[in-house]
């Protein structure tokens, strides 16, 4: 992970990095907190100060559940985790939950529920993008910051991000494209240099398309867009549209459609031709045993190993306590319940995030709601270390757009189903220039 | 005839004493209720204005989503894009979904029964596949934001992002539609609707052209769930494509269902009560459309009049009895 | 091309039939009992779902095929016993009723089954060359099996004692209530059978799709059509109109985007609806 061929912005942030006794000291403490584990009797007393509200939204019903559920129970035991480490400033965390339904407009009002009648602090959570989109005019309007559970949309920390939601939003994760950023010459050198995308016909399948497209079309590449419904569920009509000579098939579905079109490419025998290609989220939260034999040799984009031991040697320590805590094993399914698989890639912002709040909250001296900015402003500038409460790796908050970067992984699919790591991509080859700079925002 | 003038004057009485427990509620429940009250204004307009096909004029309309999710895109489409100021885009709302449903209308009343269900089904399932894939013109699943402009009324201004603001905006709205509705349900037209329903060959019989009063009585559900539609997307300052969804429908056959269809006042009180029942529930309870579903199934099979005709049968009993 | 275009039909009919068999369900309680079950489709999913317990239980697809009908059958008698049978004779306030069973249904089979879809291995892996693509054996077998349930019910409705009872009910209830029929049982079993012909569906299609809380929705729409287009009440015409609906989507992908399909074959049904309201074949 050497940083010596990224731009001079990149650099810049990394030298920002917390001090090492900071690190040092976090690190100890997160240990301590790890071994006491999270079934500990909460040792501390909070005295009179009022708890710090985090409000918490989730696809726990209708769509995309898979995933609800893994970043609820993710986000539920880092915050009592937290509180058993003592809280924040003192203070306690009270977690207050609601169900998206996956219904931007229910969500709008649930976020509303939350800053109005709950008075929450923060907001965290959700995968769907129209459901943060629905929440931006009132975060915006009562200056809660919104850490975005795993939204795909680019546009969210790009260009427009101050007229969306006035820079209430951070995220610490991937989106598609610094996915494309990220991946799309992996793909290039080594699968194919003519792709068909079949993707979902609504904006994350396009959005997917245009980034990987654009960046293969530039590189002499050709390219070719098939859209289907996004609850499509027989495929064979879109897959026989899959032009001849393409090498590379890139598809983008999620849940049941994400699922069949893996294995309907194998039922066509298209893949004796053509090299699949996906992000994980196509069967995130869903196990390569459910997609079955059929997803032998499929590529996949990973934002952080399903398997333990798929990631880097000296992230182990910090992986294993995170499982621990978190009730998953080390092949990534939910201990005493082998039929669960974690959304490993996107489930780790809710464990992080409420260590960057802590740790926002220290460096910004926030009380309440009248220093948000000043909170934001101290998140978006941290510079994680690898740590329990980072077991990804490093993470690099970027300042100008709110947005995160940590390291990715292409893997594929071996013949036991386990999704093996080829290659690890280094967080700075997935950074691009920030399209906005939120920093003037006083 | 004298009766009907006392029913009407106690109906105006109960009606003045509730707007005004309305208008002075802001100032003592906290914003969360003031924003939550709002919403639910803005739901009984849809469901009156379902209650108006379904109720009186005996259409079962899973179409209305249509109208309503017209009437949101309006709104935010017409201040987003075009930079329309909100009293032009919020007539606009009622006038388009208007225009929609003359010709949605115009093919659907020549059906009856069950294929007129599933003719609105269908007209809701092509406008939702429409702003499904329109990205660029609806935003799709994931939808648009806005931020509306004041509201102005001649010297009038009402500032849309402020709680009490929209709260008393909407309120306005509703009440002057739901007085629309009763106006227009205890004139003859709406006696016209009412004989539809319960016996239309009788009704055709006598002369009326039955398809013609269908459609007029589409056209003006139609509109005013647009407008419901267009104060929605007012409210939250967001529409996607979703609002379209057959599903949406769903919602204003619930309330109708549990408040009593037929009865404007029914759709009223069971907007009232669903949304509370889910507001309290969601507390304890994720899966809050299982309730709903229980609740439809449970009101279908024990008081199908819902809870308005359940009080009424019990006085008519009393007043038998007596 | 050719090619294309011969995959697009063969697909097309094999999807058509596994339609077919959910719309004859869905058509079978609406010639009889005249009401529109809303619930249709979440018990084909229920199907599904209690196909993939069996089966993760005895490693068999055959016994799932065989037991989830039988239970879903019993569902629905309960429904039909408990909430149908008291309010039979309003149309309207069935479908409404259905509906919130719908949401109940897929409420708590998410609620014990959980969110994330499961899969069904295919009994059959072989799969066949068709031109430069291959073909799964497996969704043959599917449309054979359709084939012969559909044959099954044919004889049943034509051969045996129910099957003449039902069809005189459909013809003339008062006639057949005067001649002795007893008319309640009939409705009865026809509801039974409609929902373990939903399940029955569910099942086969599972290993093509993949069982999940909400995979009955989207079906649930297209039977419809499928019912409308083929005439209500008219069973022969469901499964041409299946087939024929089927095609003209698959057919029809190859040229224009998928969502432009959907909306022409919904133009197109919106059309059927006005001129033929009887369906295309019915009388």
């Amino acid at each position: 992970m050497e940083t010596k061929k990224t731009k001079k912005k990149v650099e810049g942030i990394l030298k920002k990095e917390i001090s090492r006794r900071d690190f040092i000291k976090t690190t100890a403490l997160g240990a301590a907190g790890l071994s006491l584990s999270s079934w500990a009797p909460v040792p501390f007393t909070y005295g009179a100060q009022p708890p710090i509200k985090i409000g918490m939204l989730n696809e726990y019903t209708v769509f995309a559940t898979e995933y609800g559920y893994w970043l609820g129970k993710v986000g539920r035991t880092a915050i009592a985790k937290i509180n058993a480490e003592g809280g924040i400033a003192g203070r306690k965390l009270e977690l207050h939950e609601y169900d998206t339904k996956a219904n931007p407009a229910w969500s709008a009002s649930m976020c509303r529920k939350m800053i109005l009648e709950d008075k929450v602090d923060l907001i965290m959570g959700s995968i769907h993008s129209g459901v943060h989109l629905a929440c931006f005019p009132l975060i915006k309007q009562y200056k809660i910051p919104l850490f975005s559970g795993g939204s795909m949309t680019y546009e969210f920390t790009g260009k427009d991000s101050l007229s969306l939601h006035g820079g209430y939003y951070i995220r610490n994760h991937s989106h598609a494209r610094s996915q494309a950023v990220a991946a799309w010459k992996f793909g290039f050198n080594n699968l194919g240099k003519k792709w068909t995308f079949l993707n979902a016909d609504y904006a994350w399948g396009h959005s997917l398309a245009r980034e990987f497209g654009s960046r293969v079309r530039a590189a002499g590449g050709k390219t070719q867009d098939i859209f289907a419904p996004p609850a499509t569920q027989d495929f064979i009509p879109f897959l026989q549209k899959v032009d001849p000579d393409t090498e590379v098939l890139f598809t983008a579905f999620l849940g049941s459609a994400g699922l069949g079109v893996l294995r309907q490419t194998v039922e066509v025998g298209l893949h004796k031709r053509l090299q699949r290609f996906t992000v994980i989220c196509t069967t995130e939260g869903i196990g390569q045993e459910v997609v079955g034999k059929e997803s032998i040799g499929a590529y996949y984009i990973e934002y952080h190993p399903r398997h333990l031991d798929q990631l880097p040697k000296e992230l182990h320590p910090y992986e294993i306590a995170y499982r621990k805590a978190c009730g998953v094993d080390k092949e990534g399914k939910e201990v005493g319940n082998p039929k669960v698989t974690i959304a490993g890639s996107h489930m780790y912002s809710m464990w992080i995030y409420p260590y960057m709040i802590k740790l926002g909250i220290e460096q910004s001296g926030w009380k309440d709601s009248k220093k948000n900015m000043d909170l934001i402003k101290a998140i978006c500038s941290l510079k994680l270390k690898a740590g329990p409460w980072c077991p990804v790796g490093d993470l690099v908050m970027r300042e100008e757009d709110h947005q995160g970067f940590n390291d990715f992984y292409i893997s594929r699919v071996e013949p036991d189903l386990k999704l093996k790591i080829l290659e690890i991509i280094p967080k700075e080859k997935a950074m691009y220039e920030p399209e906005t700079d939120l920093r003037k925002i006083v | 005839m004298f009766i009907q003038k006392g029913k009407s004057f106690g109906f105006i009485l109960i009606f003045i004493l509730i707007l005004l427990l309305l208008t002075a509620l802001p100032f003592f429940v906290d914003l969360f209720y003031q924003t939550f009250l709002t919403e639910l204004f803005v739901w009984i307009l849809f469901a009156i204005s379902f209650d108006l096909i379904f109720g009186y004029t005996g259409l079962l309309s899973f179409g209305q989503a249509l109208f309503f999710g017209l009437g949101g895109y309006t709104v935010t489409i017409l201040i987003r894009k075009f930079g329309l100021n909100t009293e032009l885009s919020l007539f606009l709302s009622i006038i388009i979904p208007i225009l929609f449903a003359w010709f949605v209308g115009f093919f659907s009343v020549k059906l009856t029964g069950i294929h007129f269900v599933i003719i609105t089904i269908i007209f809701a399932i092509i406008g939702n596949i429409i702003g499904d894939t329109w990205t660029s013109f609806t935003g799709g699943a994931d939808g648009l934001t806005f931020s509306p402009p004041p509201f102005r009324l001649g010297l009038f201004q009402i500032d849309l992002t402020d709680i009490k603001g929209n709260y008393y905006f909407v309120l306005a709205i509703v009440a002057i539609s739901f007085l629309f509705l009763r106006r227009m349900i205890q004139s003859p037209l709406g006696k016209i609707f009412i004989s539809i329903r319960e016996n239309e060959e009788r009704a055709r019989l006598i002369g009326y052209n039955v398809q013609r009063y269908k459609l007029i009585a589409f056209i003006i559900a139609g509109g005013l769930s647009g407008l419901a539609g267009g104060l929605y997307s007012l409210t939250l300052k967001y529409a996607s494509a979703g609002y379209l969804h057959w599903s949406v429908s769903g919602h204003a056959v619930v309330y109708t269902i549990v408040g009593g269809m037929g009865t404007l006042v029914g759709p009223a009180i069971g907007v009232g009560i669903v949304m509370s029942l889910e507001h309290y529930l969601i507390n304890f309870l994720q899966a809050t459309d299982l309730v709903v579903g229980i609740a439809l199934v449970f009101m279908v099979l024990v008081a199908p009049k819902g809870l308005v005709g359940l009080i009424q049968s019990i006085f008519k009993k009393g007043e038998t009895s007596a | 091309m050719v090619s294309n275009l011969a995959v697009a039909i063969l697909n097309g009919i094999v999807w058509g039939l596994i339609m077919a068999l959910i719309a004859l369900g869905l058509n079978m309680i609406f010639g009889l009992l005249h009401i529109i079950n809303m619930a249709h489709g979440a018990l084909y999913m229920l199907g599904a779902v209690v196909a993939w317990y069996v089966i993760e239980l005895t490693g068999n697809f055959w016994i799932g095929l065989m037991v989830a009908p039988l239970c879903v059958g019993f569902i629905g008698l309960i429904i039909e016993r408990g909430l149908i049978r008291t309010i039979e004779d309003k149309p309207i306030i069935t479908i409404i009723c259905t509906f919130g069973l719908m949401l109940a249904v897929q409420q708590l089979v998410l609620m014990i089954f959980g969110g994330s879809p499961r899969r069904i291995s295919p009994p059959i892996a072989y799969r066949f060359p068709l031109f430069e693509l291959q073909y799964p054996a497996m969704r043959i077998m599917i449309a054979l099996i359709s084939i012969a349930m559909m044959i099954g019910l044919w004889i049943f409705l034509r051969k045996t004692k129910y099957g003449l009872w039902m069809r005189a009910v459909v013809q003339d209830r008062e006639m057949a209530v005067a001649l002795g029929i007893p008319v309640t049982k009939v409705y009865m079993w026809t509801f039974v059978l409609g929902s373990a012909l939903a399940a029955f569906s569910g099942v086969l299609a599972a290993p093509i799709v993949s069982v999940e809380f909400m995979m009955g929705r989207e079906v649930l729409i297209m039977a419809f059509i499928i019912v409308i287009v083929g005439g209500m009440g008219n069973l022969e015409g469901s499964v041409i109109a299946a087939i024929m609906i089927s095609l003209i989507q698959g057919v029809g992908a190859l040229f224009v985007p998928p969502s432009i399909a959907t909306v022409f074959a919904l133009a197109f049904m919106i059309i059927v609806l006005l001129f033929r309201p009887q369906g295309l074949f019915g009388e």
